[in-house]
């Protein structure tokens, strides 16, 4: 289906549904505008009233800081892990190579922290193929992709699952998942073929998280669980022997269903025989892996199946909607399929051979969020080490910010890129105090008067150059001073650079013998995350209006000091 | 057929989530609320789906306001 279809049928199940929503938070370092209609048709497909949130742009620490969304979808795409890195890779020495992704590493580790709460996060492998020159030319000693992949598997997260990207786009083919058209513009990446078969596959994993959970196995007997049929072949005629080749089979799908068993699957047998007869297989047959008790129920008789699993369902005490129905006739399957659709069914193959892979296919549907022993102590685990964590992750963060090695370069006035600073009044909404938008010749016009002073700053680390992210434009009369604009890029918050901001505005205060500094805070639909940030580093709330929400402050410049010591380079 | 100009509105209202009515002939970002960089890309796939061909990179710049976006796709369908 295209995507102005899906959109379409997205808003209409969105109008009739009554289902909770569900929240799903995306966190990505590529634009992923598309995929969020198709994500969700997917999951309505599945009767999942989804309401899928794509959080801000490559800042991925910031983002999942003191969110709590259902689910979390990771795209930290292997292409933007650092600016340009798809033409620098080759160029990169080894060491570089390592550094870069041990910082990506610690980033991941900060962030998953955050959301360690989450009902379930879904991680996508970094994929190696953009790094991918020729295949016999290139040896690479140190592969990024690998690295992260390889420690992201070590992680014991227990809500973490990972998707493996390189096997999906294997299967669909290079070619027909990247789209470079729209790459160095915006930071699009796929194409609607990965996005459709990346949302069916995420959407199935979802939904058997959700709701699908299954509890019994029904099973058949003849030709199902041994080959040929006891009513006419008899003991010595049937066969799950291993000395077989086709009983070989019959035991390792009994040996399957045996597991499943002891993992807390329930078993029924639902089978068209006497019943005499197959309570003599259990008896006499020693090669039978599974026995007659292993059984919770047993439905042994000549009535139409339907009757049977109904009957079942209730001695269990189990919805239709958790048993799986395995049966070799196609009869038995369909009337099933068309009398109790909410049950799942599975036809046994002709060929004997894909037999146990069906069976090995259905785990999951089993065993997706039971809780075992196993599960409870692994629980319990869970929370010795999310304690362990949280004593940890104020030490984390800042160790992490050290390691960075930011610097801040500082214009002014002149030196100012104009149209920049245009572009960030304009498009900066949320660390931004006043959302005042300034046009290029507006902004020139201030910097060359003696009442304004302008302020830019620019932030690099160790990896590369964030480039012109923060603005602040101020205006003077007499010793006073009033902050017309203060503005931070969102992807460079969380660095402790909003702090370090407000410090070199003091500073150049100071140099100026300006006594007093009054600025405001007017609220916007985006900024709240700024609201109280001039409490935060001293200054005083002069009024508040309380029908807009706007605050004035005043700070006497000579009673500011720097709370915190921030180890960020100004030059 | 079915007027381009038309085929395109259609892809619009449902993108930016309004009638066909409310899309003017001079469309453009400024004009709608909901056209925004973000929701741009969505029109780009359902203005290629309904032609089937795909936008050049140099075509993918120009695609600034309804004028143009007809323009393009005009000169295209005559092209192939």
């Amino acid at each position: 289906m295209n995507l102005i279809d899906i959109i379409k049928q997205n808003r209409e199940y969105k109008l009739s549904t009554s289902k909770k929503e569900v929240k799903i938070a995306i966190l990505a370092n590529i634009s992923l505008q598309t995929l969020k209609p198709i994500l969700e048709y997917h999951l309505i497909l599945k009767d999942i009233n989804a309401e899928i949130i794509i959080l801000g742009f490559n800042n991925f620490i910031e983002e999942s800081k003191n969110t709590s969304y259902d689910w979390y979808l990771f795209f930290w795409e292997t292409i933007n892990l650092s600016e340009g890195i798809k033409g620098n890779y080759f160029h990169y020495s080894e060491d570089k190579k390592r550094a870069l992704a041990d910082k990506i590493l610690t980033e991941i580790k900060i962030t998953l922290a955050q959301i360690e709460n989450a009902t379930s996060i879904i991680f996508n492998t970094f994929s190696e193929y953009i790094f991918e020159f020729d295949p016999i030319a290139i040896d690479d000693s140190f592969n990024i992709a690998k690295y992260l992949n390889d420690s992201l598997r070590s992680l014991k997260q227990m809500n973490l699952k990972l998707f493996n990207l390189d096997s999906l786009i294997q299967q669909i083919g290079q070619k027909n998942v990247y789209d470079y058209r729209q790459f160095y513009s915006t930071s699009s990446l796929y194409t609607q073929v990965f996005f459709q078969d990346y949302a069916k596959k995420t959407a199935s994993f979802l939904f058997n998280r959700i709701g699908g959970q299954k509890k019994m196995l029904v099973l058949d007997a003849d030709n199902t669980l041994w080959r040929g049929i006891i009513g006419e072949d008899g003991l010595q005629g049937i066969s799950c022997d291993i000395n077989d080749p086709i009983g070989k089979v019959y035991n390792e799908v009994q040996l399957l269903y045996k597991f499943f068993k002891d993992q807390g699957v329930l078993l029924a047998l639902c089978s068209k025989n006497n019943s005499e007869d197959v309570e003599s297989v259990f008896m006499f047959k020693s090669q039978m892996v599974l026995k007659s008790d292993d059984f919770i129920i047993k439905k042994v008789n000549w009535r139409p199946k339907n009757e049977n699993i109904i009957e079942i369902a209730q001695e269990a005490n189990i919805g239709l909607e958790s048993i799986v129905f395995i049966d070799d006739s196609k009869f038995e399957i369909e009337l099933i399929n068309s009398n109790l659709p909410e049950v799942k069914t599975i036809l046994v193959s002709s060929n004997y051979s894909e037999y146990p892979q069906q069976i090995k296919e259905i785990y999951s549907l089993f065993f997706n969020s039971t809780k075992t022993k196993e599960d409870s102590n692994k629980t319990q685990l869970y929370h010795e080490e999310k304690n362990r964590k949280k004593s940890n992750k104020f030490k984390d963060i800042n160790e992490y910010i050290d390691s960075l090695g930011l610097e801040i370069f500082i214009s002014k006035n002149e030196s100012i890129e104009l149209s920049r600073c245009s572009q960030l009044t304009q498009k900066t909404n949320q660390f931004n105090f006043t959302s005042q938008r300034y046009s290029e010749t507006q902004i020139s016009r201030m910097s060359t008067s003696k009442d304004w002073l302008i302020i830019s700053i620019k932030l690099i680390d160790k990896f590369g150059d964030y480039g012109t992210t923060g603005l602040m434009i101020l205006k003077f009369d007499k010793e006073k001073s009033f902050l017309d604009t203060f503005l931070l890029s969102c992807r460079i918050l969380g660095r402790k650079v909003e702090i370090k901001f407000f410090e070199i505005l003091m500073e150049e205060l100071k140099r100026k013998k300006i006594e007093v500094l009054i600025a405001k805070y007017i609220p916007s639909k985006k900024n709240l995350q700024v609201k109280n940030f001039l409490d935060s580093v001293g200054m005083s709330l002069v009024s508040e209006d309380l029908n807009s929400g706007e605050k004035k402050y005043k700070m006497f410049i000579k009673e500011y000091t720097s709370k915190e010591n921030i180890s960020i380079k100004i030059n | 057929m079915e007027k381009i100009t038309t085929r395109i509105k259609k892809i619009m209202a449902v993108v930016f989530d309004l009638s066909i009515e409310n899309i003017p002939n001079d469309a453009e970002p400024l004009k709608i609320d909901k056209w925004d960089s973000l929701n741009h890309l969505l029109l780009i796939v359902g203005l290629e789906e309904e032609f089937n061909f795909k936008f050049t990179d140099n075509e993918l710049t120009e695609l600034l306001n309804l004028h143009l976006i007809e323009s393009i796709i005009i000169n295209k369908i005559s092209k192939s």
